[in-house]
């Protein structure tokens, strides 16, 4: 056995910062309220002009006014109406991510994973092994040669 | 050159450093988040890691994962063509963080490591997850050449290996394939107990002693075709984790006549005789690819390590039956001990270094690999905190302890460094006196906050050990479970079987009642002055004056919290149980003499079940 090595109270303080307050929740600032619903308001103000000469009045419409209600609630009430339409947005978001990622995997699921597994499991080519072979004498599958180069891969 | 070993992303995620393959240090990372099991990437056990080898801000030689993740990936894949059209449910919510995260594992760890103030170096290595558990059985063992077994749940397809190691080299010749699992098949239990699945799997081998194998033959002839070589398959209509977000199927609940036990509701006899029966099957499986180890591989010794190993009881039937000379098992047995395993398969197997073995003493230092807390340290504290405390001398600190051991008080003792695994070895422990009657039930109830059927573990002065236990050689790691002697033990009265399982527990079973099981078993841990010399003068001392050379030791945490790491961590645990008095290094803190008394300041309900 190697000699027992006491342990080093450099190490000791790096993962134990009693002396730090403890973290709070970051106070929720108004002026950086203020200073984000205008940048996101200004840059909304800039695409609805876009869209209005470029592509569609009535879409260019709807964006101004969304990015107009964004620009005055974050001036005139930043942590009130600006924070409850940023929960909003927010919430809309995780949605639709969570929606979009069903509505791409539920039918590769059933376009890909069942014709393909089902292909396979008539083949016999069910990977589970899920049967028992009483006539086997082992169930024991030789293992592939350790080899270093083996090492850099993640397979 | 300094090797870094990382495991994380499923459970348990610890990281581990060498440096010119000696264990510098390794910590799980729960143990700093306060999160059990927590499974994130290891960024505080990284720093840590760093800090104790004096290399944070420098360039790391090597970094390791613990698994591969392709190959990880490419059996859930493989798991959901074999289940299409169910397991829509499982798919949703697997694919998803696999595409999201999952499969990005490098740049993450080259951007996380930068965030610990670490560069990692051009390659960033993968072990397999079988190879990782079988390293970390092997090479810190104390054999030059050994058979290795590993057995879990599952890594990337394995979830059981047989392998041999000569030198510095470890091979594995063959495994058994998921979904066919052992781990899994104990873990099915376990949740059908209701219990929590890959944290609770000691709690069902802790109720097995209270029953009868009324099951075994029933499991045996349904759920599991064992060969003689011990490999095996599992028949998968009774299982629910190949196209559910569940253990079990409906058929093993038919199988049973019952549904799954739900969580906190009070045990029965049915429970008792699940457990003993599926622990019965375990211990068969276990014994035969033991013995097929031994004729395959024709080594004397054996290594053990994967989930699996943590099964003391199956281990103490190994040791008994004889098939091996020596037996050496990883105390980090489960996936923390991945990232140890993964940095020593690197130094030895990838790098071909050199290893020595002398054939008696292991390189785990002890598995006191965490971080170490100097007398300053936790006087700064102490003061900053207002508590109140007295310093106790070298030769006094012993004897006081002993002595407040002998008049029934339980002590929470914090000394040297954290050990690596799951179990408390004497540096972050509760203590107690094995001798009274009331110890198991007041520590339960009033300090651990957990079920009463599961008795302490004893620790014993090593050259003691065969004075109380009938076993031949050093546990240094509590992963061997012993009968208690013959003439220590108090016979049963009536039939016990009739009664509630907490009156059951309560009846003294031997001289040592805390620690003796229904079934005279103890899970031991054997204490030399060579690997932990505080605690060996503290047992040394308790036996001095009382003539008892064991004391019971368990985790110093509460239920569902994991154990505590700093003295801070410790101070709370204490403040909120019913513990007497508490140990900080040189520092002894009585309940009394603190800002707020005696009182305690959770509610058991506060602790979520583990
Ligand atoms: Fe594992």
């Amino acid at each position: 056995m190697t000699g027992l090595q006491p342990g080093r109270p450099e190490a000791a303080e790096v993962i134990w910062r009693w002396r730090e307050p403890p973290k709070k929740n970051a106070e929720p600032s108004a002026s950086k309220a203020r200073i984000k619903g205008t940048i996101q308001g200004g840059v909304g103000l800039g695409v609805a002009a876009a869209i209005y000469l470029l592509w569609s009045q009535t879409i260019g419409t709807v964006v101004f006014c969304i990015s107009t209600t964004i620009l005055l609630s974050a001036l005139a009430s930043p942590l009130g109406l600006y924070r409850i339409i940023e929960g909003v947005f927010v919430s809309l978001g995780n949605h639709t991510g969570r929606a979009l990622t069903w509505l791409t995997l539920v039918p590769l699921f059933y376009l890909f994973f069942l014709p393909f597994g089902l292909l396979f499991r008539r083949g016999r080519r069910d990977r589970m092994k899920r049967f028992f072979e009483p006539d086997e004498q082992s169930y024991w599958e030789p293992h592939k040669a350790f080899s270093a180069a083996d090492h850099e891969r993640q397979f | 050159m300094h090797v870094l070993g990382i495991s994380c992303f499923y459970h348990d995620s610890a990281a581990c450093i060498l440096r010119d393959g000696e264990i510098i240090a390794a910590a799980q990372e729960e143990r700093f988040t306060r999160i059990k099991h927590d499974s994130d990437f290891p960024a505080n056990s990284v720093r840590y890691c760093l800090a104790e080898a004096g290399i944070a801000d420098s360039k790391l030689d090597a970094v390791v994962f613990y698994d591969k993740p392709i190959l990880k990936f490419h059996r859930i894949l493989e798991t959901h063509f074999s289940a299409a059209p169910a397991g829509l449910r499982l798919f949703m919510n697997a694919v998803p963080v696999w595409l999201r995260e999952k499969l990005w594992i490098e740049p993450e760890i080259r951007s996380a490591l930068e965030q610990c103030g670490a560069q990692a170096p051009e390659i960033i290595h993968f072990a397999e997850h079988h190879e990782s558990h079988a390293a970390s059985a092997f090479y810190p063992s104390p054999f030059e050449d050994a058979a290795v077994v590993t057995i879990d749940g599952v890594g990337e397809w394995a979830t059981a290996t047989l392998g041999v190691g000569e030198g510095n080299h470890l091979s594995i010749l063959e495994q058994v394939s998921f979904p066919h699992s052992l781990g899994l098949l104990y873990s099915a239990f376990t949740y059908f107990t209701g219990f929590k699945v890959n944290s609770a799997e000691y709690k069902l081998m802790g109720l097995a002693p209270y029953g009868e194998g009324r099951y075994t033959d029933l499991i045996k002839e349904n759920l599991i075709d064992i060969k003689e070589d011990g490999s095996f398959r599992l028949d998968m209509d009774y299982f629910g984790y190949l196209d559910d977000l569940v253990m079990t199927s409906g058929k093993f609940e038919q199988l049973f006549g019952r549904p799954p036990r739900k969580p906190e509701s009070p045990i029965t006899r049915q429970e008792m005789d699940i457990a003993k029966s599926i622990q019965e099957v375990t211990e068969e499986v276990v014994l035969k690819i033991a013995q097929h180890a031994r004729q395959k591989t024709g080594k004397q010794n054996l290594c053990l390590a994967g989930g699996v190993a943590l099964n003391c009881v199956a281990n103490g039937r190994i040791l008994r039956a004889g098939i091996f000379e020596d037996l050496w098992i990883q105390p980090a047995a489960g996936d923390a001990g991945g990232a140890l395993g993964a940095a020593l398969s690197t130094w030895y197997n990838v790098l071909g270094n050199p290893r020595k073995t002398d054939g008696r003493h292991d390189q785990m230092q002890g598995s006191y690999l965490g971080p170490e807390f100097s007398r300053d340290q936790i006087k700064e504290y102490l003061d900053a905190q207002g508590c109140g405390y007295s310093e106790l001398t070298d030769s006094d600190w012993a004897p006081t302890l002993a002595k407040l051991i002998a008049d029934e008080n339980v002590i929470g003792l914090v000394q040297g460094r954290m050990e690596f695994g799951p179990r408390a070895l004497g540096n972050r422990s509760i203590i107690g006196d094995p001798r009274s009657t009331k110890m198991q039930s007041v520590m339960n109830q009033k300090i651990k906050f957990r079920e009463d059927f599961r008795p302490f573990a004893p620790s014993c002065l090593e050259e003691r050990v065969a004075d109380y236990f009938d076993l031949d050689r050093a546990s240094p790691y509590m992963l061997l479970v012993a009968p208690v002697r013959e003439d220590l033990r108090t016979p049963a009265e009536g039939d016990e079987g009739e009664l509630e399982i907490h009156e059951w527990t309560n009846r003294a079973r031997s001289e040592l009642p805390a620690i003796t099981h229904v079934d005279y078993s103890a899970r031991v841990q054997s204490v030399n002055a060579e690997s932990n010399p505080r605690f060996y003068d503290l047992l040394r001392a308790f036996d001095d004056l009382t003539g008892c050379a064991v004391l019971i030791n368990t985790s110093f945490n509460v239920r569902g919290e994991p154990i505590v790491c700093t003295p801070e961590d410790a101070y709370r645990c204490f403040m909120r149980t019913e513990m007497d008095y508490l140990v900080l290094g040189p520092f002894l803190l009585a309940k009394g003499e603190q800002p707020g008394g005696n009182s305690v300041q959770s509610h058991p309900g506060e602790n979520s079940p583990d």
